[in-house]
């Protein structure tokens, strides 16, 4: 359940290594687990939401050609299928080419990237999240006693009395499982309006940012 | 609205400046960079109904404690019920930390005009917390326009500023529908090819600056000289006209009332211009400036016959009754938009309803433009932030200029007596004309001396012990000429114990600064064009040494020109204790901008000009 929950939200990032053929990189082979293909999954992470995009609902599906060096940095990243956004399209292209890495091979190949932009979703990582900041009361002492620190944005879902119906990782997580299990526990005590649709409530999702600061010393 | 470094140059309204009362041009920066862009991006996407969704994220870094005090607080501003804003502000330390500003800690204000006036204006300030030198200043906007000003209207220019590092900026505008409605016009910046997908066209430039332009004492403003990207729906400056002439189509109707008015005003005057004279005066001396921006009226005047019952107004306004009473006396007029606040002299290449700041009036018929907002301006004289400026005709759809100032338009004389004591205090009188754009300066410079400050007047300006008294003639008198005089005491003039010397324009009450006229500290070169001064100013000053005192040496009189400037410097000793100096500074410039490329030429020869000015009459 929970899986679905974050999956119905999360901008979906999907390596489709076999599905198209290669047009203008014929030269260079398709990456395939058997030649070495390794994504290094924490650099896999998916981009904020375009603020623009945000306000002017864009959304849809980018698919990226992306040739893979023997180092695994990407080299030329291209937009193959867009979304129908400029916008999205570039932020994604220009967030794989920055951020995304693999394992080194043995030889330079060409997989794709398929990412997808839904704006009804609160996106994980939306810096207009609402910050919350735990206090040292909060902190799970497990946590206070090794110095963990760090971000964990949280999904919530709200039912239309404002009921939460939910709470889940987005994926965006402190990395300390401690910090984000205590954050979705904090969560479930939030009280939050629901967003209104034409005056009425409805069912809605927000991401808040829970931010473990240790104080200074 | 040059709000910050990289100024969006969206001006929400039309404020009015005040030509009379408009402030000189802020002193340029000092020279060390008190602070340095890291990063400008933004996002613009706009429709063309004139609809735009805007993101604007700026991280700035304070390099030093003026830096750190310019950026500790920042105010934004927008109307309500046509534009959104959400901020998201943190401060970002050196060290990585970031500390965020809650939504309640962004304070909300209302207004932001410092005149008396009315404004639906809404200002958010961030306060950044704990900011210090080497750490980031981050602002992150959304600003939607959710009713555009001019339905169908867009236009916006971004400058980016020369005298600041600029590490990186981006601006990526998104054009919805056609692309080719979009006029874009792109200097200083490094542009991608567009790309066009989904109905939409993105448009991306970057820029970076990391060579500070030293500040130019002077300098113009134009945007045509500034790296910058202008966009804009409307093809020529005629267009502009058209959308100002449809929202001014029925503000000056001739109401039984402004007939009645008119026709009173005038009683007994047949000649028109006299009328016309009449009219003005009348606005000009009873129509009070209120600055009203609410709304769409930043650019809808009120009409007429309100502002008349009402008994005040804004720009807008003010023309808008003139324009009435002259139609009811038959005396046909045109609104004109004119950038009074700014140092532009050229018309950007990008047509914008939003690049003027003021209206006035034109009258075709004598070929004159009038500024009834200007409390001190005569009917045939304008204010000097007014001349010389590229103008946009409303009703007659086309661009002008504004007459210059000359030598032959505006002017000062002094004549001086000073007497010095034998205890080395002074007493003099200076009788002062001024005519045209200096006549209005000094009517309101002399109505706004208190009365019962002139001793302080005085004191600031001649020093510890000295006195005075003004004889201000009628500051309220609208004519072209202003005449005013001053008595005075120094408390301490000279030391004429034994030899020594005196210069004459340091000496008593001078109104005239020459040197500043000429450029008193001319920049080693420029590379921008600049503000050339033009007037002619006069000073006959007589000084009298007491008794036991005689002049002994006399500078040389001198004539130094330099491209439309002519400085004529000449001493006479009248007797052996009196000396009268003549200095006379005619500058006639062949426009209000002297460009850069003469500069070297000429400065030799204002270098001069400063030094002859200083020269001293010896005396034992």
């Amino acid at each position: 359940m929970q899986n679905r929950f974050c999956c119905g939200l999360v901008a979906v990032l999907a390596v489709l290594a076999v599905l198209l053929p290669v047009q203008a990189m014929a030269q260079v082979v398709e990456c395939t687990p058997a030649r070495g293909l390794k994504p290094i999954m924490a650099t896999h992470t998916i981009p904020p939401y375009p603020d623009v995009s945000v306000m002017t609902s864009e959304q849809g599906t980018v698919l990226l050609g992306v040739v893979i060096g023997k180092d695994g940095m990407p080299g030329d990243v291209q937009i193959e299928q867009s979304s129908g956004s400029l916008r999205l399209d570039i932020t994604a292209r220009d967030h794989v080419k920055a951020n995304w890495r693999w394992e080194p091979m043995a030889e330079a190949c060409h997989t794709k990237v398929s990412m997808r932009f839904d704006v009804h979703d609160r996106q994980p990582g939306d810096r207009w999240s609402p910050i919350i900041r735990p206090g040292i009361a909060d902190y799970p002492p497990q946590s206070l006693k090794a110095g963990e620190q760090g971000d964990s944005i949280v999904m919530i879902l709200l039912g239309q009395d404002g009921t939460i119906l939910k709470v889940g990782p987005t994926g965006h997580g402190s990395g300390y499982p401690a910090l984000d299990a205590k954050s979705e526990e904090l969560a479930k005590t939030l009280r939050l309006k629901p967003a209104t649709m034409d005056g009425k409530p409805v069912f809605t999702v927000v991401t808040v940012d829970f931010r473990w600061v240790l104080p200074a010393k | 609205m040059s709000r910050i470094w990289l100024a969006i140059a969206f001006l929400f309204s039309m404020p009015c400046a005040r030509a009379a009362e408009a402030p000189p041009p802020a002193d340029q920066p000092p020279s060390g960079q008190p602070y340095e862009i890291v990063r400008n991006d933004v996002d613009l996407e706009v429709a063309p109904d004139g609809h735009t969704w805007e993101m604007d994220e700026t991280h700035t870094r304070p390099l030093n404690l003026v830096g750190l005090q310019a950026l500790t607080q920042t105010t934004l501003s927008y109307t309500e019920g046509y534009q959104r804003l959400q901020i998201l502000a943190y401060t970002l330390k050196k060290d990585g930390r970031r500390i965020d500003i809650p939504d309640s800690d962004i304070l909300k204000g209302t207004g932001e005009t410092s005149a008396p006036g009315f404004s639906d204006v809404r200002t958010m300030t961030v306060v950044f917390p704990n900011l210090e030198v080497g750490d980031e200043a981050v602002l992150i906007t959304r600003i939607e326009q959710v009713k555009p000003w001019f339905p169908g209207v867009f236009a916006s220019t971004i400058v980016y500023p020369r005298d600041t590092v600029v590490r990186e900026a981006t601006l990526a505008l998104t054009t919805r529908g056609d692309d080719s409605k979009f006029h874009i016009t792109a200097s200083g910046v490094n542009g991608e090819q567009p790309l066009s997908a989904g109905g939409k066209t993105r448009h991306v430039w970057h820029y970076h600056n990391d060579t500070v332009q030293t500040p130019e004492p002077g300098a113009t403003d134009d945007i045509q000289d500034q790296p910058r990207v202008e966009v804009t729906t409307l093809s020529d400056y005629k267009s502009v006209a058209g959308y100002f002439a449809g929202l001014f189509a029925d503000k000056a109707e001739v109401t039984p009332d402004i007939s009645s008015l008119a026709g009173k005003l005038t009683a007994g005057i047949s000649d028109r211009r006299a009328q016309a004279r009449a009219l003005y005066d009348w606005v000009s001396t009873n129509i009070r400036y209120v600055d009203i921006v609410l709304g769409a009226g930043g650019f809808i005047p009120h009409a007429a016959a309100d502002v008349l019952k009402n008994g005040y107004g804004d720009c807008k306004d003010h023309v808008m009754l003139l324009k009435a009473l002259l139609a009811a006396k038959g005396i046909k007029s045109a609104s004109v938009l004119i950038r009074a606040g700014a140092s532009q002299f050229r018309l950007p290449d990008a047509p914008s309803p939003f690049l003027f700041d003021h209206l006035i009036n034109y009258i075709p018929e004598f070929d004159l433009f009038v500024d009834s907002t200007a409390r001190y301006a005569a009917f045939d004289a304008l204010p000097a932030t007014d001349a010389g400026k590229p103008v946009v005709v409303v009703e007659e759809g086309r661009t002008a200029v504004t007459p210059p100032d000359t030598a032959a338009s505006t002017s000062i004389s002094v004549k001086s007596r000073i007497t010095v004591n034998a205890d080395g205090s002074a007493d003099g009188n200076a009788d002062v004309e001024t005519v045209g754009s200096n006549a209005i300066l000094y009517r309101a410079i002399m109505a706004a001396i208190q009365p019962d400050r002139e001793n302080d007047f005085f004191r600031a300006l001649l020093g510890a012990d000295s006195t005075g008294k003004l004889g201000r003639g009628d500051t309220g008198a609208l004519t072209r000429d202003y005449a005013f005089s001053a008595h005075y005491h120094v408390g301490h003039a000279a030391n004429i114990a034994g030899p020594g010397a005196i210069s004459v324009l340091s000496l008593g009450f001078h109104p005239i600064s020459f040197p500043s006229l000429i450029g008193t500290n001319l920049p080693v070169r420029r590379t921008r064009d600049y503000v050339c001064a033009a007037g002619l100013y006069r000073d006959t000053s007589t000084i009298t040494l007491p008794g036991h005192a005689s002049i002994s040496t006399l500078p040389p009189s001198q004539v130094i020109t330099a491209q439309g400037i002519r400085l004529a410097v000449t001493y006479e000793k009248v007797s052996p204790q009196t000396v009268r100096a003549q200095t006379e500074l005619r500058m006639d410039p062949a426009g209000p901008v002297c460009p850069a490329s003469g500069y070297d030429q000429i400065r030799p020869q204002l270098s001069r000009m400063i030094g002859a000015l200083l020269a001293q009459v010896i005396y034992q």
